[in-house]
């Protein structure tokens, strides 16, 4: 894993990594207790918030002893609620904890690391994205970013599942660095 | 190089590894610890079987689910089309606008042992104890998936889920919020609709569907242009409400109404033959409050409908209010209980000319209650589930319904399971109160007519299941699915002829007294299986197989043709292939067998080659382009082997007779802003 604060490399993980990560998965999975196949769609996209979150890179002025706790605040009333507390809390990100926060309409988001926006407050995130830019905050929501241009990362539903959705240049704008591992499982929209 | 073989090495062992056979509903603390490719291959998790959450590898019973990606990848253009993949059920297009569907056997246009609902709410009328699919033409950007449930349900669903239930679940507003406008245009078909979905308050989204189909007429096999077109409008509405994290509210509402044309014959009362048009219309209001909770979890629904139909100057109304609730809760760590008690009236109303007289106004009522235990003897290996539903209503009489099922999984990627159970058919209004009078031929220059009479001691029909299925995760991706059957169907209605005498009631002819009967029992068996591999990320492919045979023998003396006859192919199996390929383009393709339908009548012996349905082969392709971020372009086309082919012929008297299916292409454009 690269070191918190240097910018991902290049190329991949290394093909070491990777064997010894597919042993792991084939050793995981042949224990059934752990085995899994469906979850309520909320708690997926908690868990994928995680994911994303350890695999992106701030700048290093978003992470510096200044910001001691890793900020990661929902903007309104959203079924992700329910899983904040079993699978945010007490987990770190680049050794800071993970601290959430529920944003009122008024409120900044320059000081969040990333922010997840309800489906009913699209219009607030539009009209607060000049800040998002300029904070290097994360913006996520539910919404394909076809219909929400105004967020990086969307987790719209496809078939059965929860996909990904990258919006490249807004990440690039963000100053925010979105490792390939999960470009590569997400669809990049420009 | 290496790297680039390490990296596939790493996919493949992920593709396999992330969907194994035998799973619980994962909790969070597993979520914490998954990776994010796992999470993007993870299902959301849907109720299902049990009216629960839960995996279908973990249902002790034939199930399949038809998904929302499936859907849009599919050249169908009907629900009865999306069903065809589905091993063990036999669709039939009869006409333009006409489908026989069944599960199991018994293929017919009102097909009676297959209980079909959307979201919950029956849409099998018990006048005709069938399902008019053109009055759930529902657009397919609106499902979410189909449930397919082969065997008997009716522990938890109730009478005439006797060979199966078909359960269409509508898209939450979430799932499409946008605005969208799509339109199709195929030779054979038209169709535009327009959809909008968005956040009415901070807990609500609401949407709003609107939507319209031409569907042109068929030509029947001397090439002569029949009368089977349809067109159809639809305005469709839904509110979702999560007013706290615990509950969530479901608001929905339809209104449709329609235009069949169709070759009605009059009965001589009226002076013969006549093309005529039935009109169709209906609307309906849903709302279910679902509250999740410990101790448990309750879901309580209510809908009202109206489906009305006009036809030869007769008007025919069905008004249905139904009240459903159920709670699912643990006993102690072994015991998982469902309980539910459901409540329905039915108004059955004809007017107009009395042509043919049904029962002026029928009122039904209909109340049952449920339970169901499933018992974990060995944790996480050994699940019995015993269920039972006792149901007492006008047409169903009192039926206890009772099913007894095991599932054993003796690793984590196979189970087998075996089930046994009860389901019976209510009787239809028409069973009891039908009177018509028809001209079936002519012998001597003399009509000849049917006098039918109702008999209002008919009982309803009755099916025992004996049910087994494996299911097993193989290395390399693949899944194999089998479900086999026996059923030992009695009370099966038939129509029973006595002597012709001389009448004059309609000047000079020769009349036959017809009534019906419980005049038939049957053995049916069969074997359903499905294969599903994927051997890389962007490639999925799909087998399905099933056989099926019936011996049927008349329990009554007499002349009796059963009612509704086998009308199923011995063999008939599909292969699908989907295929993702870079800069958003995907192919599908679905090629399907349907071996020739074996035949009835009086004593039937299903095995026989059938008369009248030959064999065919299909192949339908879909071709898919996301253009830029709002465009989404498809094209294809339909029996692409043939130029047509008859799929259903039907010797009954009053339905439609089978038409031509022809070849189709089609094109269809969707905008997302």
């Amino acid at each position: 894993m690269p070191a918190p604060g240097r910018p991902a490399a290049r190329r991949g993980p290394s093909t070491g990594l990777l064997l010894c990560l597919s042993a792991v998965m084939t050793f995981t999975h042949s224990r059934p207790a752990l085995a899994q196949t469906s979850a309520d769609e909320a708690a997926i996209r908690a868990a994928m918030l995680l994911n994303i979150a350890r695999f992106t890179d701030w700048p290093s002025w978003k992470m510096d002893a200044e910001h001691t706790q890793f900020l990661i605040c929902i903007l309104g009333a959203d079924p992700i609620d329910r899983y904040v507390d079993k699978i945010l809390d007490h987990q770190a990100i680049d050794e800071k904890p993970i601290a959430v926060r529920h944003l009122k309409a008024a409120d900044s988001v320059e000081a969040c690391h990333v922010l997840y926006t309800s489906v009913a407050n699209r219009k607030l995130l539009s009209a607060a994205h000049a800040e998002a830019v300029r904070g290097a905050v994360l913006t996520v929501s539910e919404l394909s970013n076809n219909i929400a241009p105004d967020q990086i990362i969307g987790l719209p539903i496809g078939g059965d599942h929860v996909r990904i959705e990258v919006n490249l240049t807004l990440a690039q704008r963000s100053s925010l660095r979105i490792s390939s591992r999960v470009l590569r499982l997400a669809s990049v929209t420009q | 190089m290496r790297e680039g073989i390490a990296h596939t090495i790493l996919l493949v062992t992920l593709c396999c590894g992330s969907a194994p056979a035998i799973a619980q509903t994962s909790n969070t603390e597993q979520l914490k610890t998954s990776s994010l490719e796992d999470l993007t291959q993870m299902n959301i998790s849907v109720s299902s079987f049990a009216r629960h959450a839960e995996d279908v590898a973990k249902t002790p019973g034939a199930v399949y689910v038809i998904t929302s990606e499936q859907i849009q990848r599919s050249a169908a253009t009907s629900i009865p089309d999306l069903l065809r993949m589905v091993p063990g059920v036999q669709v039939a297009q009869i006409n333009a606008s006409r489908w026989a569907v069944t599960a199991r056997g018994f293929n017919h246009q009102y097909a009676n042992k297959l209980l079909v609902l959307v979201d919950g709410r029956t849409v099998y009328s018990e006048v005709l104890s069938g399902v008019n699919w053109e009055e759930i033409d529902i657009p397919f950007s609106d499902i979410d998936r189909i449930e397919v449930i082969r065997g008997p349900g009716a522990a938890v669903w109730g009478t005439n889920a006797v060979n199966g239930v078909i359960n269409i679940i509508t898209k939450p507003v979430r799932h499409s919020l946008a605005t969208e406008a799509t339109g199709y245009a195929s030779n054979l078909m038209q169709r535009a609709a327009i959809h909008y979905g968005g956040a009415l308050t901070e807990h609500s989204q609401f949407s709003l569907d609107l939507d319209a189909v031409k569907r042109r007429a068929l030509v029947d096999s001397l090439g002569q242009q029949q009368y089977d077109g349809q067109d159809s409008e639809r305005l469709s509405g839904r509110i979702d409400w999560q007013p706290v994290l615990q509950d969530s509210v479901l608001l929905t509402g339809q209104l449709y109404r329609g235009n069949v044309h169709a070759e009605l014959i009059a009965p001589p009362a009226a002076g013969g033959g006549t093309q005529d048009s039935e009109n169709f219309s209906g609307g309906n209001l849903l709302g279910r409050w679902e509250h999740q909770g410990a101790p448990s979890d309750t879901v309580t629904q209510m809908y009202v409908s109206r489906q009305a139909q006009y036809a030869l100057h007769n008007e025919g109304t069905t008004d249905t209010a139904d009240l459903d609730t159920q709670d699912h809760f643990q006993v102690g760590a072994r015991h998982d209980i469902i309980l539910g008690a459901e409540v329905r009236f039915t108004v059955d109303r004809t007017a107009g000319t009395p042509l043919y007289t049904l029962k002026r106004e029928y009122n039904n009522y209909l109340a049952a209650v449920f339970f169901q235990d499933e018992i974990a003897i060995v944790p996480g290996k050994l699940f019995a589930t015993a269920g039972v539903k006792l149901q007492q209503g006008k047409l169903s009489g009192f039926q206890a319904q009772p099913s007894v099922r095991l599932l054993w999984s003796p690793t984590s990627t196979q189970s087998l399971w075996l089930a046994a159970s009860r389901a019976a058919v209510a009787v239809s209004v028409a069973d009891i109160g039908l009177d018509y009078d028809a001209i079936v031929d002519s012998s001597n220059g003399l009509p000849v007519i049917a006098f039918f009479t109702a008999n209002s001691a008919m009982k309803p029909e009755v099916v025992d299941a004996y049910e087994a299925g494996y299911r097993i995760q193989l290395p390399h991706c693949l899944a194999l699915d089998v479900a086999s059957y026996h059923n030992v169907d009695a009370r099966i209605p038939g129509i029973q002829s006595s002597a012709p005498q001389f009448s004059t009631e309609y000047g000079p002819s020769i009349a036959i007294p017809e009534t019906f009967v419980n005049g038939y029992r049957a053995l049916t068996e069969g074997l359903e299986a499905s294969l599903t591999w994927k051997p890389t990320r962007s490639l999925d492919l799909t087998g399905s197989y099933a056989w099926m045979q019936a011996h049927g023998s008349q329990t009554l003396p007499g002349f009796i043709a059963i009612r509704n006859s086998w009308n199923s192919p011995r063999n008939s199996g599909s292969l699908s292939a989907s295929q993702s390929l870079s800069h958003g383009w995907q192919v599908n393709s679905f090629l399907q067998y349907v071996q020739a339908l074996s035949d009835t009548s009086p004593t039937f012996h299903g095995s026989t080659p059938g008369h009248g349905t030959g064999a065919y082969t299909r192949l339908d392709m879909h071709v898919t382009h996301h253009l830029g971020s709002h465009l989404n372009l498809d094209a294809g086309g339909t029996n692409l082997l043939s130029a047509h082919h008859i799929e259903f012929n039907d010797d009954n008297p009053g339905l439609d007779h089978g038409l031509e299916v022809p070849r189709s292409l089609y094109l269809k454009a969707r905008i997302t802003f």
